[in-house]
């Protein structure tokens, strides 16, 4: 499977499991924040009507399917956003968990680890944005090949 | 409560993206997804209170959970918001295509604004009532501290 491919089919629960994933992060107290998926579902794309139909009707229709194009792209800017301040969220109380339980000697390991986990997610998330905002330009090109 | 209103929230969102529907064309707003920006109820998401209890820092901790939960919840409605706003946006564009005489127009765009005005109210709720929920969790939190 491409890796475009996964983007598309993953839900907002193996996205923040992909969050989670990596090194298990020393330390005892975890991490507060449980739950990445509270920030939504990235690929907007998906949840807008369908292209091939909807604004064929209307005598706007080109710069209707422009518009909806640039609200598709803010709103997945917007949760993308979210799901990245999520992610140093959960880095901050791991590297605090770090310092306090893990054995002087292997506190930077820890630390390491930590900002490895968040790179991976960083990372991830950015492809999700490359991804979501060519998914956004193919539903107006689409759009826009309908018009009347 | 917090489903509650949540739920209303998407009944009102419903109510918005109805106003094509009374207006008797197509949809006007290409969002059919209103869930999109995920949920408010940050706390419910969050570990059990005792997450901290084992640290010297326990109550620092907490509080950083609770700015962190309220920052996530601005983060969550502000979404919302932009989502309603670009809602009505394509629903006023559709009054003016749906209706050939000014006044019904008029008429068709003050529905569309007093809809958006209501979720507006409603968001602004929401939002009040899960910060509160976010220091309901920090209290527990530090109540669970060691002494």
């Amino acid at each position: 499977m491409t890796l475009a491919l996964t983007l598309r089919c993953l839900s907002p629960g193996v996205l923040a499991a992909l969050l989670l994933a990596g090194p298990a992060r020393a330390g005892s107290f975890g991490d507060p924040f449980q739950a990445a998926s509270v920030c939504g579902q990235a690929d907007v794309e998906t949840s807008l009507v369908n292209p091939y139909i909807a604004f064929a009707s209307s005598s706007h229709c080109p710069a209707l399917c422009k518009k909806t194009e640039g609200a598709c792209k803010a709103l997945d800017a917007k949760i993308l956003s979210c799901y990245s301040s999520w992610n140093a969220t959960s880095a901050a109380f791991a590297n605090r968990n770090c310092a306090e339980r893990t054995p002087a000697s292997a506190v930077r390991d820890c630390k390491a680890g930590v900002a490895a986990d968040q790179k991976s997610g960083e990372a991830f998330i950015a492809a999700a944005r490359t991804q979501d905002v060519k998914d956004c330009e193919g539903w107006g090109a689409t759009c826009q090949m309908n018009c009347p | 409560m917090t489903a509650a209103r949540w739920l209303s929230l998407a009944v009102a969102t419903s109510l918005l993206l109805a106003a094509s529907a009374r207006a008797g064309t197509e949809p006007g707003s290409p969002l059919l997804d209103t869930s999109i920006c995920g949920s408010a109820n940050v706390d419910g998401t969050l570990a059990p209170v005792s997450v901290f209890a084992a640290s010297p820092h326990c109550v620092p901790l907490c509080k950083k959970t609770v700015s962190e939960c309220k920052a996530l919840v601005r983060r969550i409605v502000g979404c919302y918001s932009s989502l309603f706003q670009i809602a009505a946006s394509f629903q006023s564009r559709h009054c003016a295509e749906a209706f050939s005489t000014p006044a019904q127009v008029k008429s068709c765009k003050t529905i569309v604004s007093n809809d958006l005005r209501d979720l507006e109210s409603g968001y602004a709720g929401t939002r009040a009532s899960e910060f509160t929920d976010c220091e309901t969790w920090g209290s527990g939190c530090a109540t669970a501290c060691a002494p």
